[in-house]
């Protein structure tokens, strides 16, 4: 008799890049990235990106929905934007080599927070036990049994 | 017993894998992660394994010692 659904399965899916679509997982991975202060777009005016992104010197670059302020970031880089264009935010940031490191991170962080949001769902739907191991390259399993 | 298993590299590579979840909650999980993170750059089904079925005759009658 064949199991169909019933059948169990060892099998994976992989996301290389992530596209930071979802708002509250990108405020949680800004807040695990110790950007806790976040000015955000006012409901309803995300789309026009209404908060100014200022340069180190005080200059204003562009506008964006979420904007972490320059004094939370290394000294001269500026304000840390996010565009909200086409359903995800694009980081707006100098186009040197100082932004390559602090993307790198907010990308790591949002898997994280993304990975958090998924454990915490499979957890409700299952009734599961979650285990999370974190490690200090920024690396994160969790485990989620039931 | 069954495990999803979450993994993000430090790269932000972000692995969802299931060990001895059902094909149908599997199903399920991935459906939800490809309408919120679009397509997976990779995706496999690396084993199945088939359940055996018990068949349980309902209508015997138990019988007690004595």
């Amino acid at each position: 008799m064949p199991c169909g659904p019933n059948a169990r399965l060892t099998a994976y899916v992989a996301y290389q890049t992530l596209a930071f679509s979802e708002r509250d997982v990108l405020l949680a991975a800004l807040a695990d990235s110790g950007y806790a202060r976040v000015e955000t777009a006012p409901a309803g005016t995300e789309a026009a990106n209404p908060v100014p992104v200022l340069d180190s010197n005080r200059l204003i670059v562009g506008s964006a929905a979420l904007v972490v302020r320059r004094e939370h970031l290394p000294t001269g880089f500026g304000d840390l934007g996010l565009v909200f264009a086409d359903g995800a935010y694009v980081p707006l940031v100098p186009s040197d080599a100082r932004s390559q490191p602090i993307l790198q991170s907010l990308r790591t962080a949002y898997g994280r927070a993304k990975a958090t949001q998924l454990a915490d769902q499979a957890r409700r739907l299952y009734q599961a036990s979650v285990q999370r191991t974190a490690k200090e390259d920024g690396s994160v399993t969790i485990r989620v049994r039931f | 017993m069954a495990e999803l298993i979450i993994t993000v590299s430090p790269e932000g590579e972000l692995v969802v894998r299931s060990e001895g979840l059902t094909r149908a909650q599997w199903e399920a999980a991935t459906a939800e992660l490809r309408a919120v993170l679009g397509q997976p750059t990779r995706a496999a089904v690396e084993a199945e394994q088939h359940v055996h079925h018990v068949h349980v005759d309902a209508h015997r009658r138990i019988r007690h010692g004595g």
